[in-house]
C-alpha cells in the first residue's frame, strides 16, 4: 500500500509519483509513490543504504530524480524551488554550517535569507538550547550543533520541515532532547515533518505516519495506528506438534519456541483466525506488536520473497 | 553574502596583495640585508633611476606572467571547490536563493580581488620605487625624473590593463575548474592552462623586447612599447572568453548535485 487514504492533492505536504533514482547502474530508489499529510509527522524508516537520504535530497531538490515527480506544498519542484524553499526548513544529516562562523554569527547570516525570520522565536530556541552566542561553531559539540540547526530551521517558521537522520551520531541524552524540541515545535498548528531515521524507538515516539523503506523500494506506509491494528502477533501451545502454517493469510513469520509458536501477521482477522482453527490451533492469544517487530519482519519477508525469485 | 565573502577572503586579499608584490619585497630585502647590493645614492641620477624604473616594469611584468598567474590560479580555485568540497556551500542551498546569484557574488568578488590586486601591482611597484628613490637619493630630482616616470608608468598602466583583462580570462578558466571538479590538483591544471594563455598573448612580446634591449638598442633611452597600445580588440576577444568561461560555469553549477 502506497497511499494515505482518500484526500485531495492540497491536503498533502509532500506528494512524490513513481520516485527514482539511479547512480550509474545502481538503482537507489525505485519507483516510489510518497504522500506526506499537511499537519502530520511522517518517519521515513529504514536500515543504512535504504534509500532514505536520497529520496529526502530529492524532495529537497539536492538531487534530481532519475524518474517521476515531486510535489512540495503544492508546487512542483522543478518549477518552484526558491519559493519552496521560503516554507520548508531542511536539515540534513551532515548538519552543514560555516565552521569559521560563530553561533550568533550564524544566526544573523540565516536570518537575512528568509523574510518570515521571528527574531523572537530564535532568542527562545538559542536560550531553550543553551547554545554560547560567542562560540565558533567548529567548536560546537555534536549536540550543539543539532540545536543549532534545529534552531536555524525553526526560525523563520516553516510550513514543513524536512530532518534527514536528524538523531544521527548524538548520544541517547541529546537524542532524546531533540525529538522532544521537535515534538514541542510540531505541536504548533499546521506543522508538517518529514524524517528519516534508521531507529525505529524514535519514529515510534514521533511520528503519525511511518514509510518502511527497503533498497529503494516502500514496502509500506500508513499511520502508526492502522499498522499496528493490523499486525499482530498471534502465540499458541503447541502440545508436541506443530500445526503448519503455511496457506494462513497475513503470516510474515514463525517463531518456534518449545512448547509455543508465534506467528506475525499482517492484515489480521476472522479469516486469520478461522484458518488457525482449522489447523487444530486451540485458544490462539493475540499480542499487540511493536514497531520494531513490525520493521524487521517486513524487511525480512521483503528478502526472503527476492531470495526465492 | 557580502559579509559572508569578506570574511572569508579578507586575509586572502591581503595575502593576494602581497603576494604580487613579491619582486618588491625581495628588492627591498636585498638592499637591506646585502651591502654590496647597495646603490651610491649619490651616484643615482635622474639617467639611473629612469633605468631602474624600467627594470622594475620589466622584472614585474616578467613575475607577473610566470609565477603570478600561478598564485592567481592557486588562489582562485578555492574560490569555489573549497566550500563544495567541505560541502559549506549546502548551507547556502538549502536557503532561499539562486544558484546563479550564489556563483554570481562569488565570481564578481573574487574577479574584482584577483584583477584589482594583478593589475594594481605593476602601479604600485613602479610608484614605491619611485618615491623611494625620489626621497632617498639626492641627486633624483622629481623635475628630472618625472618624465622619465611619466614614460613607464603610462606604459605601465597599459600594461596593467593588459594584465587585469588576462588575469580576468585567467581567473575565469580556473573559476570554471573550481565549480567543476571541487579538488586541489585542479589548480595544477588551471595553472597550466594560466601560463599557456599568459604567454601566448604576451610572452613571446616581453622576451623579444629584453632580447631586442640587450643586443640592438642597449642604451637607447626610455621607448618602453613591450604592451604596445591598448588594441580593443584582443581586449574585447579576452572580455568575451571570459564570459564565455563564466557562463559556462553556470551552466556546470546549475548542473550539480549535492550527493
Amino acid at each position: 500500500m502506497n497511499s494515505i487514504g482518500e484526500y485531495m492533492p492540497g491536503d498533502y505536504a509532500v506528494e512524490t509519483r513513481n520516485l527514482g533514482r539511479t547512480f550509474g547502474k545502481f538503482e537507489a530508489v525505485k519507483g516510489v509513490d510518497l504522500t506526506v499529510l499537511k499537519g502530520t509527522v511522517f518517519g521515513l524508516l529504514g536500515v543504512n543504504g535504504a534509500g532514505k537520504s536520497t529520496i529526502i535530497k530529492m524532495i529537497v531538490g539536492h538531487l534530481r530524480p532519475t524518474s517521476g515527480q515531486i510535489r512540495v506544498l503544492g508546487r512542483a519542484l522543478e518549477e518552484d524551488l526558491i519559493e519552496i524553499r521560503r516554507r520548508v526548513a531542511y536539515v540534513s544529516e551532515n548538519r552543514y554550517l560555516y565552521e569559521w562562523m560563530t553561533v550568533a554569527e550564524s544566526i544573523k547570516f540565516t536570518r537575512a535569507f528568509h523574510d518570515t525570520w521571528d527574531d523572537r522565536k530564535a532568542a527562545d530556541l538559542l536560550k531553550r538550547f543553551s547554545l554560547p552566542p560567542e562560540k565558533k561553531i567548529k567548536q560546537l559539540s555534536r549536540g550543539n550543533r543539532a540545536r543549532l540547526c534545529l534552531l536555524l530551521a525553526l526560525a523563520y517558521n516553516p510550513e514543513l520541515i524536512i530532518l534527514d537522520e536528524p538523531t544521527s551520531g548524538l548520544d541517547p541524552i541529546v537524542r532524546r532532547d531533540f525529538i522532544e524540541n521537535i515534538v514541542s515545535e510540531i505541536s504548533e498548528a499546521g506543522k508538517t515533518v518529514l524524517f528519516s531515521s534508521h531507529i525505529v524507538e524514535e519514529v515510534e515516539r514521533v511520528a503519525d505516519y511511518v514509510g518502511i523503506i527497503n533498497d529503494g523500494e516502500m514496502l509500506l506506509v500508513n499511520s502508526i495506528d492502522e499498522i499496528k491494528a493490523s499486525y499482530k502477533r498471534v502465540r499458541y501451545a503447541t502440545n508436541g506438534t506443530r500445526p503448519e502454517v503455511a496457506g494462513v493469510p497475513g503470516v510474515m513469520a514463525v517463531e518456534n519456541g518449545r512448547h509455543e509458536q508465534v506467528l506475525t501477521v499482517h492484515d489480521f482477522g476472522d479469516e486469520t483466525m478461522r484458518a488457525l482453527a482449522e489447523r487444530g490451533v486451540a485458544s490462539p492469544e493475540v499480542l499487540p506488536i511493536s514497531l520494531e517487530d513490525i520493521f524487521v519482519n517486513t524487511v525480512r519477508a521483503e528478502r526472503e520473497r527476492r531470495a526465492s525469485l | 553574502m557580502l559579509w559572508k565573502e569578506w570574511r572569508e577572503t579578507r586575509w586572502k586579499w591581503l595575502a593576494f596583495a602581497l603576494a604580487f608584490h613579491i619582486p618588491l619585497g625581495i628588492a627591498g630585502l636585498t638592499l637591506a640585508l646585502r651591502e654590496s647590493a647597495r646603490f651610491d645614492l649619490y651616484a643615482l641620477s635622474d639617467a639611473v633611476a629612469a633605468q631602474v624604473l624600467e627594470v622594475a616594469l620589466v622584472l614585474q611584468s616578467g613575475f607577473l606572467i610566470t609565477a603570478g598567474l600561478f598564485l592567481l590560479a592557486f588562489f582562485a580555485v578555492g574560490s569555489v571547490g573549497a566550500e563544495l568540497d567541505n560541502r559549506s556551500m549546502f548551507f547556502l542551498f538549502e536557503r532561499p536563493v539562486k544558484r546563479q546569484h550564489v556563483l554570481l557574488f562569488k565570481y564578481a568578488v573574487g574577479a574584482v580581488q584577483t584583477t584589482a590586486c594583478v593589475g594594481l601591482s605593476i602601479l604600485t611597484t613602479l610608484a614605491v620605487i619611485y618615491l623611494v628613490m625620489a626621497a632617498a637619493a639626492t641627486n633624483v630630482t622629481l623635475a628630472g625624473s618625472w618624465h622619465s616616470f611619466v614614460v613607464v608608468a603610462s606604459n605601465g598602466a597599459r600594461g596593467a590593463v593588459w594584465t587585469t583583462v588576462i588575469a580576468l580570462m585567467v581567473y575565469s578558466a580556473t573559476f570554471l575548474f573550481s565549480v567543476w571538479f571541487e579538488k586541489w590538483w585542479i589548480a595544477v591544471i588551471a595553472g597550466a592552462i594560466s601560463l599557456v594563455l599568459m604567454f601566448y598573448y604576451f610572452g613571446g612580446d616581453l622576451f623579444d623586447w629584453v632580447i631586442n634591449r640587450a643586443t640592438v638598442a642597449p642604451r637607447a633611452g626610455i621607448t618602453l612599447e613591450f604592451y604596445g597600445r591598448l588594441d580593443p580588440w584582443p581586449i574585447l576577444v579576452m572580455l568575451l572568453v571570459s564570459t564565455g568561461l563564466f557562463f559556462a560555469s553556470q551552466y556546470v553549477f546549475a548542473r550539480k548535485e549535492m550527493k
